[in-house]
């Protein structure tokens, strides 16, 4: 009869202080996974910045006056005129077929 | 005895004790038990309210605005983070700085006024004031390293039109504020803007976010991001066209519109005098003015092509109808209408060719007022076009019944009524895509952070105005008016079929009435190619000085943006062209010249057959004069001329991609080309006889390789071709210089040789 009492006993404390550490542990996890979460939530955010300046950059080199400032002066390049035009390929054919 | 009796005792009380600390335990226990449904239960709510209060924190979400894109993906609007510099007056003071040492070090590192900030910083139980918005990163890290407790940099969004003023009245701007205030960026606020909410989530005691489930995806509350159907190439060109037009002109200001007739989206909508949204502050109201909505003008002769296909639909005209034009003047009730020139009669279309107001007139009271009035609102004028863009006019064009006697005879060629730049545009793409009137469009799709498409725009026909075929006759009355002694002759392009119409109005003065003297509106509308149009383009000249018809001024702004713009969308040259390019011109002569000298060759052949039937004697001298190798079978088959739908190989070798690919074209051939540079060899060979349309397989090596042997033996073949097709040409004048010496009808031949026709 004792030593069932005793047994029990041990088995309540021990689940107790078991589901006490179980506890802790998630806890803990949970905090330190929170911490590793907005860390990496930050850094993302920084490179989503990056990237957005990025773009903005490149949205500002490929402005159209500066391209065709380049083209004409760095470049020497000239607009073609109609009869330098030449269609070639599949979509000619259709595009010729459908004005005729 | 006694023993016994102790251990009685003491079993006894042991009893009693164990009953006693039983029921202390359990009266604990019960204590406990209830206290813990006090806490647990009864409070919970409250409690974890408590507790959620001391470690949550409500985190403002401050959602980017969404991007603004071209309809290939081109950033025209973008917003980005920047750093901002506040102070906290209150923690400034607690900290113990010298507020007057602080203002003057940040006054000189930001550049702002030193007193002004001092008298921010002492502003009583304040715990927020803006320092400097907006600074340069340079700027926020020298302030962030002089670590000042009560001084913050913190992170705004900031607005950026990578592209300057380019589509600045469509685009509209934003204030400091991520407001919305002009353009797009005012009625798309709401889907730009994102929502600003707040969101829990859990910090320690150092402020630093653990935990948030709304925080991992913030996409949520992010603005839009909105792709609009403009096309950013051909919006600069039509902002440099107008921009350059103006200028020369000396014009006080101008619209371009261009759109696609087919769906109505816009592709580009060029004002000028224009701004950089970057920095609005720098620009007056009336530089930030979408004119091609807000301003309305009096089309004048622009809307003669509605006047028509409205009357030509209702059958109140006939295409070939003649209208009498009195000579160049005509009474309407008290009033006396002329035209610049003096005709006598004119068909509708000579009518729209040479913008007759008396011939529009007359066609204008042959509709009826309700009919004019009817067909010029069905074209949408007098409404709005629902474009969304704010601040649009409807225009004017008041009810049939409130008109005075004179104006059925007025509105009918564009006075006495008023248009913006777009209605004119959306009304010419209907005639151009064969008589829908479409709902223009200017935003393409929006999509949310996620990329979740929100709204998808597809083309909308508001209403068919006139029916197809009457659409196709105006549009050919119309390339008229950019042909040879069109008003519009400006306004054609070499290599496609023009269709448009010139438009000179006076200005109304609205202070004295009347009209004002040397205040004109110069304009062209018009689209192509004719046949199977791809872009409507409109422009409108405010007021200029140098010269004012529309021929002048518009047209050749038309020209430009059309040709430029359809260059840059890969539209070949149209082969009806009415000024084709100087390749297809001649390819046309060509064309021309060969069909006739088959035909004369046919009909020569038929009257030799006929004579040699008659007489013997001439036939056989006839077939003497063949040229060598002439008789038999092949030589035959290879200069005779090709039959109907089929065309001869012509001679490729040793020409360039360019020179073979004209030369392959203009004969009706295809080709496919293997390699580059010069053709070294083709298939099928030179003076073939094949039908028309078929494929030219062409070998090119680059300049100065050796030839391979396949295609030496195509340059035997090339020489043989050479005299096979120059038997052809010997034939025909072999068989005129019999023919002439044999009493052939020379007259019929000698024509024949020299391709003057028949």
């Amino acid at each position: 009869m004792k030593a069932r009492f005793l047994a029990l006993w041990t088995v309540a404390v021990v689940a107790t202080a078991a589901s006490l550490i179980v506890h802790l542990t998630l806890r803990f996890e949970t905090v330190r996974l929170g911490y590793e979460v907005g860390k990496v939530r930050k850094e993302q955010g920084k490179l989503m910045e990056s990237q957005r300046l990025l773009a903005l950059e490149a949205a500002t080199l490929r402005q159209t006056d500066r391209v065709e400032t380049v083209a004409r002066g760095t470049l020497g390049m000239d607009v073609a005129n109609a009869p330098r035009i030449i269609m070639v390929g599949r979509k000619a054919k259709r595009m010729a077929g459908r004005a005729e | 005895m006694n023993r016994i009796q102790d251990t009685g005792r003491r079993q006894k009380y042991m009893r009693v004790r164990v009953a006693v600390l039983f029921s202390f335990l359990v009266v604990f226990a019960a204590l406990v038990v209830n206290r813990a449904f006090y806490w647990q239960v009864v409070r919970a709510d409250e409690l974890r309210a408590m507790a959620e209060d001391q470690y949550m924190r409500n985190i403002p979400l401050s959602p980017k605005r969404g991007s603004i894109l071209d309809r290939h993906g081109a950033e025209l609007a973008v917003s980005v983070e920047v750093d901002s510099v506040a102070a906290d007056p209150k923690a400034l003071v607690d900290s113990g700085a010298k507020l007057e040492n602080v203002a003057a070090t940040l006054a000189q590192l930001l550049g702002v006024n030193e007193a002004r900030l001092l008298r921010r910083m002492k502003l009583p139980k304040s715990r927020f004031t803006w320092i400097k918005r907006r600074v340069s990163p340079a700027e926020g890290k020298a302030v962030r390293n002089l670590h000042i407790n009560g001084i913050l940099v913190t992170k705004e969004a900031q607005r950026f039109y990578p592209n300057g003023g380019l589509a600045a009245h469509v685009l509209g701007f934003a204030n400091i504020d991520g407001r919305g205030i002009e353009g797009l960026e005012l009625t798309l606020d709401e889907n730009l803007r994102g929502s600003s909410e707040k969101v829990p989530a859990i910090r320690d005691r150092r402020g630093r976010i653990v935990f948030s489930k709304q925080l991992l995806d913030d996409r949520a509350a992010a603005g839009d991001e909105v792709t609009v159907t403009l096309d950013k190439t051909i919006q600069h060109l039509a902002e440099q066209e107008l921009e350059l037009t103006v200028r020369t002109f000396e014009a006080r200001a101008g619209s371009i519109v261009v759109m696609d007739p087919k769906t109505g989206e816009v592709l580009a909508m060029a004002n000028f005098p224009t701004y950089n949204p970057n920095v609005p502050g720098e620009s007056s109201v009336g530089q930030r003015r979408n004119r091609s909505v807000t301003d309305r003008f009096e089309p004048g002769s622009t809307i003669k092509p509605f006047t028509v296909a409205g009357a030509l639909s209702r059958r109140a005209v006939a295409p070939s109808q003649q209208i009498d034009c009195e000579g160049g003047e005509m009474q309407v009730a008290e009033y006396v209408i002329h035209d610049s020139h003096h005709w006598d009669s004119l068909t509708p279309g000579q009518i729209l060719a040479h913008s007759s107001n008396i011939g529009t007139a007359k066609i204008g009271l042959a509709l009826g007022r309700p009919g004019l009035h009817q067909a010029l609102r069905s074209f949408g004028f007098g409404e709005k076009t629902g474009v969304r863009l704010p601040g649009e006019t409807a225009g004017i064009l008041r009810h049939h019944k409130r008109w005075y006697e004179m104006d059925a005879a007025t509105i009918s060629f564009g006075q006495g009524m008023s248009a913006t730049a777009l209605q004119i545009t959306t009304a010419m793409a209907a005639l151009a895509n064969g008589g829908k009137v479409m709902h223009p469009v200017l935003v393409k799709r929006i999509r949310d952070a996620r990329g979740d498409v929100l709204e998808d725009t597809m083309p909308r026909v508001r209403r068919r105005v006139v029916p197809r075929r009457t659409a196709q006759l105006v549009t050919e009355m119309l390339t008229g008016v950019t042909g040879k002694g069109g008003t519009g002759e400006e306004a054609s392009i070499d290599g496609y079929l023009v269709a448009g119409k010139t438009g000179t109005a006076q200005k109304a003065d609205y202070v004295h009435g009347g009209y004002a003297k040397g205040k004109w509106s110069s304009s062209f509308v018009g689209f192509a190619p004719a046949h199977a149009p791809k872009l409507v383009v409109s422009v409108v000249i405010d007021e200029p000085l140098i010269a004012y018809y529309g021929g002048t001024v518009a047209a050749p702004a038309f020209r430009r943006v059309m040709e430029k713009s359809l260059r840059h969308l890969g539209v070949p040259t149209d082969h009806q062209g009415g000024r084709l390019a100087p390749h297809l011109a001649s390819h046309r002569r060509e064309k021309l010249k060969e069909k006739k000298l088959k035909e004369s060759l046919r009909l020569a052949a038929k009257t030799v057959a006929e004579l040699a039937a008659s007489n013997p004697e001439n036939s056989d001298t006839v077939q003497s004069q063949r040229p060598p190798g002439a008789g038999d079978a092949q030589g035959a088959a290879a200069s005779a001329p090709p039959e109907e739908g089929q065309v001869r190989v012509p001679e490729l070798l040793g020409l360039d991609v360019r020179k073979a690919v004209i030369k392959a074209r203009s004969n009706r051939l295809s080709v496919r080309l293997n390699g580059s540079g010069v053709v070294v060899g083709q298939q099928p060979e030179q003076g073939s006889v094949v039908a028309e349309g078929s494929v030219v397989s062409i070998e090119l090596n680059p300049p100065g390789h050796a030839l391979p042997p396949a295609s030496k033996k195509d340059e035997e073949t090339l020489q043989k071709g050479q005299s096979s097709v120059e038997g052809t040409v010997h034939n025909g004048t072999h068989d005129g210089l019999h023919a002439r010496n044999s009493s052939f009808p020379s007259a019929v031949l000698a024509q024949a040789v020299s391709g003057g026709g028949l």
